[in-house]
């Protein structure tokens, strides 16, 4: 059996892992998979039912760690196809690894990361796009993103798309059947029903592929650079965004030379926040490194913040900074990134002292204290109305949003074949030419859902899960 | 010299025997009535949409059917031309006799066919449970040596006809069926299907009012079936069709006596075909349809029958009197053949190679209506297929190749519970099969397979030359404003202000080639002008379905190895491992189109093939 190739593809000895959140948690799950799965439970549960129905929950005891209740599913019935096996114990991080611990010295192995997914996968559970829902739910940066990835995994990407396609499927069985069946003219379908359906379908693709970029953010997080002159406040900022003392902050100016980045959670957007150092005129070559690595950091962040000291107003060096910074993006012909100032130390502000102007093509200031944290709200409600204004707000759950390029670049070329049908039909292109563009559009929405057998499936699949390592 | 039987005389039968003598085999073809060698018991007319691609494909690769309609017809339309170039559906008339006739001549004057009148009740193999055929056995108990059976028998398997309460065990037309081979198919390990088919009745001319219908004159300018003839060469004076439409009362009339329908009484059980119904079946089961379309074909021009179609019917003699005399034009009508419903033996032909040859049987072949297709076309088709496989030629004709591909490969594949009808909506890449090229797609295939003469090739690659450079040329020569202004303005098409190249202009869908054709030097026939044309006017559709085509071609050329053992990949879900094992697909195309393998089920059947070769 170990010697067959079946074995090397697809491992089938049992696999156990923590199921349930990291930390602190009233109850804690454990999964376990594979042929062993009750076998192994039964060596430590007790007392020990007669037999282990499937979907039942069984309560009991695991000698010495915990009171527990557990459930076995029968394959097929499961999530991975294979036996498993949940234990429901208590929360908490010590409890749980000790029933790790236990699964473990009875015969099964530690999971590798997407591992269950894997063998959903390739036991048929589920199909390409839910597969790469679990693998986004693993590596979720934000409860966004996990709840994007819940709602794919759901099937509530794939339900839309099924629906499009069906539409679709069904414009195109109209023409069909007025080319097989030419003597029945009039079962023919009037083009105008098809193009009065075909605008709300184009919209409707159109909002999905438009979520893409809060699908990016919300998956890997919005790159965001903290600028300004050395000693207002960068890394002091940052800290309190962090809540943790994990940037070098004093009081002489010039002290971080290194680029810093922090991944960090506000209003359930993700940053991933770079410090960088203090940016002035200087002739200190590793300083000068320093500032070099802002400027990237600045060219290439989607947010910057800038930050200035309240209490001498924008200075001609912030106003120089300023410069620099949009020639720069110039050059690199990109749009500008969303900016915001920061009028730092705004507690110690004293009555009339110059403040930014609110005319500024900089946009308003936010005035704040970094050290008390003052005026970070207001902050955090800019930032979530930059990157998830309008339909999308923070509750992905409610919407479907596509978090792959891949489903993009299908979406992109669906809606612009369905465009182009509808312009065909439009100028009275003969219908058998329409079918091709609806065809085409077909093809891409079915590729998004791995319904379409491409020859690029293998290597994803290989890429993805590890298969046969 | 190889030594092979036909079984069976019909459309299969005429061009699998055809194509087996031409690559040089020695062939019997074995009928049940010499009298019936290419009988048409059903529609008087060859082609159609989706069918008359077939015919094209055939001729294109040296079978007979598309001459023998070229030869035989009495009217011939274009169906389909405000659809576009890809659904243009050639579609003639027959004078059934003189097609008869015809086809049996052609067979007649081929020296390596014998024809035989004779039912061969059995097929040998060298043992019992053998796995290769050795010979045949005729009804009389002579047994026949041969390296290759190719069964053709159509609708006459174990076949009775039913009307009302009627029933007669016989083939088509009062033929006599045939009794023996089911028994010994089902011995030889082909489980049988039972299909159901039917067709209208043939009504008198003289007792029609046509004054009453729509005449449907034939095209006044005729395309040949056969890529060896020329419109001129079968120029013909030309018959009318008649088109007219049951009524309210036609439809009362069915419903009060639906009951004794023999589709509906329970006699039948076999399976009809959804996309050939009968009358009885479009009232029902589109109750909501005021009313549909009936057409008055003649049969011949040496006969007064009329064929009625649109309305073929297991209804009782006395019902079907009086629902056919419902129809306006019809009221005075003298029925001389009743409509009837028939019945017959066929096999799953997922047990076939693409070749058409048992996968456990070498050297016996199947093909028509047998294998659970309907139509003369679709016949004719695997019939060519199967003799050219039979003889031992080597010949691949994919989906993206021709329809002959998707329908053999739907046929094998997939199989089918019901007579599978050819529809253009079947072949994924229809932009790239259309009938104007078959020539070009398949008659390459048909000269190295051995069936197209040097001279046909010859004329052949001359024309394709021909296309090649006129497409050149119109990519190279521009028109200035001045000169293309009088056929701009005369074609109503927007003027244009600097030079243009005569590939961008003649894309407008206002113009066309010939628009042109004094601006080409060369001066092409009208098919080389045609290709041209089609071809450049529609570059940006067709480039986009060869690029799908060859993601396929690539997927079709993922090899399965044949040692796969199904049963041990566990990720596979049970019914796609059972019907993996039964089917056998060669490569991951075939494997993706088995009903019951899923997308998934491909994934890991692909990850699986992928760590065997690593």
């Amino acid at each position: 059996m170990l010697s067959s190739p079946q074995s090397e593809l697809i491992k089938t000895d049992t696999i156990a892992a923590i199921a349930s959140a990291h930390g602190q948690g009233a109850i804690g799950v454990i999964r376990i998979s594979g042929a062993g799965a009750a076998g192994i439970v039964k060596k430590f549960f007790f007392p020990l039912p007669k037999t282990f129905e499937s979907h039942k929950m069984y309560y009991g005891n695991i000698l010495d760690i915990d009171e527990v209740m557990i459930c076995y599913f029968k394959s097929p019935r499961s999530f991975t196809r294979e036996d498993c096996v949940e234990i429901f114990c208590h929360g908490g991080m010590f409890v749980l690894s000790q029933v790790l611990s236990a699964v473990i010295e009875n015969g099964a192995r530690l999971a590798e990361p997407g591992e269950f997914t894997k063998r959903a996968f390739l036991n048929g559970r589920i199909n390409l796009s839910q597969a790469e829902a679990v693998m986004d739910l693993i590596s979720a940066k934000s409860n966004a993103a996990s709840r994007a990835a819940l709602r794919m995994l759901g099937g509530g990407l794939s339900r839309r798309i099924e629906t499009a396609r069906d539409r679709i499927l069904s414009w195109l069985a109209h023409i069909e059947l007025s080319i097989d069946y030419p003597e029945h003219e009039e079962e023919a379908r009037n083009a105008n029903e098809i193009l009065g359906e075909g605008g709300a379908l184009i919209s409707d693709l159109r909002k999905l592929c438009e979520t893409v970029n809060t699908g990016r953010i919300i998956r890997e997080g919005i790159r965001t650079a903290i600028i300004g002159r050395p000693n207002v406040g960068k890394s002091t900022l940052l800290n309190t965004i962090m809540h943790e003392n994990r940037a070098i902050v004093h009081e002489t100016a010039g002290t971080t030379r290194d680029v810093l980045t922090e991944e960090v959670r506000v209003c359930d957007i993700p940053l991933v926040i770079t410090d960088t150092a203090g940016l002035r005129e200087t002739d200190e070559a590793v300083e000068k490194i320093g500032i070099e690595k802002t400027y990237e950091a600045a060219e290439n962040a989607e947010l910057i913040l800038f930050v200035a000291d309240a209490t001498c107003g924008i200075t001609a060096e912030d106003e120089e900074i300023f410069s620099v910074i949009a020639a720069r993006n110039q050059i690199r012909h990109r749009s500008s990134p969303n900016l915001i100032v920061l009028m730092n130390k705004y507690d110690l502000k004293s009555e009339g002292l110059p403040c930014a102007r609110n005319d500024d093509v900089r946009g308003e200031h936010i005035n704040i204290s970094a050290k008390t944290g003052e005026g970070l709200d207001a902050l955090f409600a800019r930032i979530k109305e930059l990157f998830l204004s309008g339909s999308v707000g923070n509750d992905a759950a409610e919407y479907d949003i596509i978090t792959r390029e891949r489903h993009r670049v299908l979406l992109d070329a669906a809606i612009l074949h369905v465009e182009k049908a509808m312009g065909e039909l439009t100028q009275g292109v003969p219908e058998d030419l329409v079918s091709v563009s609806l065809r085409a559009a077909y093809i891409a929405l079915g590729e998004i859902l791995g319904l379409e057998i491409g020859d690029d499936i293998v290597d994803r699949i290989f890429s993805e899960f590890c298969v046969g390592k | 010299m190889k030594k092979i039987i036909v079984i069976g005389g019909g459309h299969a039968g005429c061009e699998a025997a055809l194509a087996t003598a031409r690559l040089g085999a020695r062939v019997t073809l074995f009928a049940l009535s010499l009298d019936s060698i290419a009988l048409m018991p059903c529609n008087p007319c060859v082609g159609g949409s989706a069918k008359g691609h077939l015919v094209r494909e055939i001729d294109a690769l040296g079978g007979q059917m598309g001459k023998a309609i070229d030869a035989t017809f009495i009217q011939s339309r274009m169906l389909n031309t405000a659809k576009g170039p890809a659904v243009y559906s050639l579609r003639a008339q027959a004078d059934k006799k003189r097609y008869m006739e015809y086809m049996k001549q052609v067979l007649e004057s081929e020296p390596n066919i014998s024809l035989r009148e004779g039912e061969i009740t059995e097929i040998l193999t060298e043992d019992e449970g053998g796995t290769r055929v050795v010979g045949v056995r005729t009804e009389s108990g002579g047994a026949i040596p041969c390296d290759a059976v190719i069964v053709c028998t159509g609708t006459y398997l174990n076949a009775r006809c039913l009307y009302g309460e009627t029933i007669t065990h016989t083939g088509p037309n009062g033929m006599k069926n045939a009794r023996g081979l089911s028994e010994n198919l089902q011995k030889l390990g082909f489980p049988l299907q039972r299909f159901k088919t039917g067709t209208p009745a043939r009504i008198h001319r003289r007792s029609i009012d046509f004054s009453k219908m729509a005449v449907q004159p034939g095209d006044e300018k005729i395309v040949p079936f056969s890529f060896e003839n020329s419109a001129g060469e079968i120029a013909r004076e030309q018959i009318a069709c008649h088109l007219t439409y049951t009524t309210h009362e036609t439809h009362e009339l069915i419903r009060a006596s639906i009951h004794r329908s023999a589709m509906y009484s329970g006699l039948i059980t076999a399976t009809g075909t959804r996309y050939c119904p009968s009358i009885e079946d479009k009232i029902m089961r589109f109750a909501d349809k005021e009313r549909h379309p009936v057409f008055i074909e003649p049969e011949g021009l040496g006969t007064q029958e009329m064929y009625v179609q649109g309305m073929s019917s297991a209804l009782p003699e006395d019902v079907q009197i009086e629902v056919y005399r419902s129809v306006p034009g019809l009221e005075n009508c003298e029925i001389m053949r009743v409509a009837y419903a028939i019945e017959y033996d066929c096999i799953d032909a997922t047990q076939l190679t693409l070749g058409l040859e048992a996968k456990h049987i070498a050297g016996l072949f199947f093909a028509g209506q047998i294998c659970g297709s309907s139509g003369y076309e679709e016949a004719a088709a695997q019939g060519l297929i199967a003799g050219l496989a039979a003889a031992g030629a080597e010949i691949e004709i994919g989906r993206a190749d021709g329809y002959i591909g998707v329908l053999i490969d739907d046929l094998v594949t997939k199989g089918t519970r019901e007579p599978y009808r050819m529809m253009t909506s079947r072949a994924e890449y229809r932009l790239l099969l259309r009938q104007d090229n078959a020539d070009l797609r398949l008659t390459p295939k048909g000269y190295a397979a051995g069936l197209i003469p040097e001279k046909r090739y010859a004329a052949f690659l001359k024309k394709s030359d021909a296309i090649e450079k006129g497409i050149a040329a119109l990519r190279k020569i521009s028109v200035s404003p001045e000169d293309a202004d009088s056929i701009l303005t005369e074609k109503n098409s927007t003027p244009i202000k600097s030079g243009v190249k005569l590939s961008d202009l003649i894309k407008r869908p206002e113009l066309s080639y010939i628009d042109f054709k004094n601006f080409i030097p060369q001066n092409y026939d009208e098919a080389v002008c045609e290709q041209i044309n089609i071809q450049i006017k529609y570059e940006g559709y067709i480039s986009i379905q060869l690029a799908q085509a060859e993601a396929f071609r690539k997927i079709e050329g993922k090899l399965l190895p044949p040692e796969i053992d199904y049963e041990k990949i566990s990720g596979l879900r049970i019914e796609a491992r059972q019907k993996l094992s039964a089917l056998r697909p060669v490569n991951f195309g075939q494997a993706s189109r088995i009903t019951g393998v899923s997308p998934a089920d491909l994934s890991v059947l692909m990850v699986y093939v992928k760590t065997l070769t690593h």
